[in-house]
């Protein structure tokens, strides 16, 4: 196995556990050293991930993340961590909005303005950060969603735009449904069955699968795509 | 870039590349025998030097007499990965468009592909493993551009095309994508291009330059290569930026 | 003169003073629909027969008491038209100015659709159009802070679309590109706005009328199956490459 991210700090927000985890153990297998934030004690994280305390639904913690982001000069920055908090339209107040728009947005733009200046000074550097499927397709209930993960889809774009000239990369990636603690949280058994029943495939996404398409974006490989938004989802988006 | 020895995730594997003898198919080619696949790529005159190691089978899309004995020769050899690269541009202005050329340019781009896919199918089915790329065009995908009616109207329905694919072979191990390369350094475009004019198109890119063979090459080798094994029915847009930034 | 297929409606359009909203409005009433109409001034200029009504968004508050307006009067029609842009590289974002621009481009309008739509739900018809921009939908240098308020109203409003569409309300954007207003020419100088015209496939700017006709379409009584899109008015710049 080849180390070709040997030499590269990388961050990952969200590394304890899902798709997080599996970027992270992805990117330290292709030798990377990674950074990874949890909201717990960082017993929970990865072997071999250094761990770093980030809730970012709190706006010191998220300063003070950034602050270490920007210390670290990382060049690699993948945004994983987003809430996911379906509720119907008019059940949605300030509070709830505001804590998702912080989560699955602001931090991202954030700690994107952290890493971007080594990124250039480095000439080169590669960010992704995690959208859903639901930025993509409107549902009931999935308002707040969609408002912040299409958000984050247009200022990914824009930073890829401002930072071509210098080697820097930014994609956004859309994994459809995985199979994460996340999810077997939510639904039962018989409920992930018939979801997976409506993706082509039939099966549910693995971590793991979208683990190696974000280190495949992330590495040497990668030196043309950026800008865009990269759905990996057992072409559920594509049909209805 | 050089891999390390002993990292071959195409072997064992046959590829079939059309347009195999130069540009994108050539380097696409060349990319899969690095990756340890046998190859069969083709090129429109009897005698086509395609990469060395690969074979050679002459194939001219605008002739069913062509496509069929082609067709044949993909139903006994089953092919693991078929990447439909070949393909033709025929600029034509409202006001010059002729059927015959829009015809032969859907005949190339769109209808003899289908072919191949479809004589591809059974053997992927078999064992089901199969890995479809179709390499479409920026015209093809959510950008107009002068002239290109026809190639945009074929390469869209090429993409259309894989997603089709990609729905219909979900559960067979199947799973087949687009790749729509941006400007990319190739000999067509030095051909079609001046140099003053490369300059002016490289400047509207976000990266301030082409693209490479390589770098299509590179991501086509992913999506057919045993990493992938979730992504299908997609368009993926490798440009610099070019179509998603204004 | 206009048909009067909006009469007995009443429409909300917010920064109806000028620019696009001034052309909205005018185009409403055009079509017979009452008008309430805001501005940030404490009095504003409107056609006769339109009420204003002072509102700042990024002022919670001034959004509360709009809210409570809007849940009172119950208009057909929302158009969340005002907005902000604020152009800055992402190096040196200030995140104040971010939140700024966000709580005005989208959660101000989110606030005031949930406002509306109880009415709207009530009446069994009910349309809203929300303003966005073509940087909400392509990525453009400067604009990570402005696209992305932009593009989160758009997700927003296709979810109002998939949720609302059962009790007759429709939801769609409208994307403008470069629209000759006030705030356009405030920007750019004269030359400048001629060179930004010939980047454009049809060779010119666009105007506010255009953009309103669209507008008004999408939100009248013609527009029975259209939902949950953001159109694009660009004369082309987007897409046509």
């Amino acid at each position: 196995m080849s180390k070709n991210l040997a030499g590269r700090i990388a961050v990952v927000t969200g590394a304890s556990r899902g798709i997080g985890r599996a970027i992270a153990l992805r990117l330290i297998r292709d030798g990377a050293e990674v950074h990874g934030t949890s909201t717990g004690t960082g017993a929970e994280m990865p072997e071999g991930c250094r761990h770093h305390l980030a809730r970012f639904d709190v706006p010191s913690s998220l300063e003070d993340f950034a602050a270490t982001v920007a210390a670290l000069a990382p060049h690699i920055l993948v945004n994983n961590v987003g809430l996911s908090e379906p509720r119907a339209f008019e059940a949605i107040d300030d509070a709830h909005f505001r804590r998702l728009h912080r989560v699955n947005l602001l931090a991202p733009m954030r700690l994107c303005k952290a890493a971007v200046p080594e990124m250039k000074r480095h000439g080169w550097g590669r960010i992704v950060n995690l959208t859903s499927s639901w930025a993509v397709s409107a549902r009931t209930g999935r308002a707040v969603n969609a408002a912040t993960k299409e958000g984050l889809d247009v200022m990914t774009a824009s930073v890829a735009h401002e930072c071509a000239p210098y080697g820097v990369l930014a994609n956004c990636v859309a994994p459809g449904m995985t199979e994460t603690e996340g999810l077997t949280g939510v639904y039962g058994a018989e409920q992930i069955a018939s979801l997976a029943q409506s993706v082509p495939m039939k099966r549910l996404c693995k971590p793991e699968e979208i683990a190696v398409f974000v280190a495949w974006l992330v590495g040497p490989k990668n030196t043309y795509i950026t800008g865009q938004h990269l759905m990996i989802d057992g072409g559920q988006t594509r049909f209805c | 870039m050089v891999d390390l020895p002993g990292e071959t995730p195409l072997a064992g594997r046959l590829a079939v590349v059309t347009g195999g003898t130069r540009g994108i198919g050539r380097g696409i080619a060349e990319r899969f025998l690095r990756d340890g696949a046998a190859v069969i790529a083709t090129g429109t005159r009897p005698d086509g030097k395609v990469p060395t190691g690969a074979r050679f089978a002459q194939l001219q899309l605008e002739s069913d007499e062509s496509v069929e004995a082609f067709c044949r020769l993909i139903e006994k050899e089953a092919p693991d990965i078929v990447v439909n690269s070949a393909g033709v541009s025929s600029p034509q202005t409202w006001d010059a468009i002729d059927v015959a050329t829009f015809r032969r340019n859907h005949q190339i781009n769109l209808v003899a592909p289908m072919l191949i896919c479809k004589a591809a199918i059974p053997g992927m089915k078999r064992r089901q493993w199969g890995r479809f790329v179709g390499i479409t065009a920026l015209s093809g995908t959510f950008i107009g551009r002068k002239t290109r009616a026809a190639i945009a109207a074929a390469k869209g329905g090429l993409d259309a095309l894989h997603a089709t694919i990609a729905a219909d072979g979900a559960q067979d191990g199947i799973l087949a994508n687009c790749v729509a390369p941006g400007f990319i350094d190739t000999d067509v475009i030095k051909e079609l291009f001046k140099p003053d004019e490369i300059a002016a198109i490289a400047a509207k890119i976000p990266m301030k330059r082409m693209g490479t063979i390589e770098e299509i090459a590179s991501l086509v080798g992913f999506l057919c290569g045993p990493e992938n094994t979730y992504i299908t029915g997609r368009q993926i847009v490798i440009d610099g930026g070019y179509t998603r930034t204004l | 003169m206009a048909e009067k297929t909006l009469a007995e409606k009443l429409a909300v359009v917010t920064g109806g003073t000028r620019g696009i909203g001034r052309a909205v409005v005018e185009e409403l009433r055009a079509r017979g629909a009452d008008v309430i109409a805001t501005g940030t001034k404490a009095a504003g200029d409107l056609p006769a027969g339109c009420r204003y009504v002072r509102l700042v968004l990024e002022d919670a508050r001034s959004v509360e008491t709009m809210c409570a307006l809007i849940a009172r009067e119950a208009p057909h029609i929302l158009i969340n038209n005002a907005g902000v842009s604020a152009p800055g590289a992402i190096d040196d974002l200030d995140m104040d100015e971010v939140a700024r621009v966000h709580d005005i481009n989208l959660v101000a309008p989110l606030h005031l659709c949930r406002a509306a739509l109880k009415g709207m739900t009530g009446h069994g018809w009910g349309r809203i159009v929300n303003l966005t921009a073509v940087s909400g939908i392509w990525g453009r240098k400067g604009r990570a802070n402005y696209g992305s308020s932009k593009a989160g109203l758009d997700g927003m409003t296709a979810s109002i679309a998939a949720e609302y569409g059962p009790h007759g309300v429709l939801a769609n954007c409208v994307a403008p590109g470069f629209i000759e207003t006030d705030v356009l020419r405030a920007l750019y100088s004269a030359e400048q706005l001629k060179a930004l015209a010939d980047t454009v496939p049809v060779r010119r700017l666009g105007t506010a009328q255009a953009v309103a006709a669209l507008v008004v379409w999408l939100a009248g009584t013609e527009n029975t199956y259209v939902t949950a899109q953001n159109i694009v008015i660009d004369g082309g710049f987007g897409r046509a490459r």
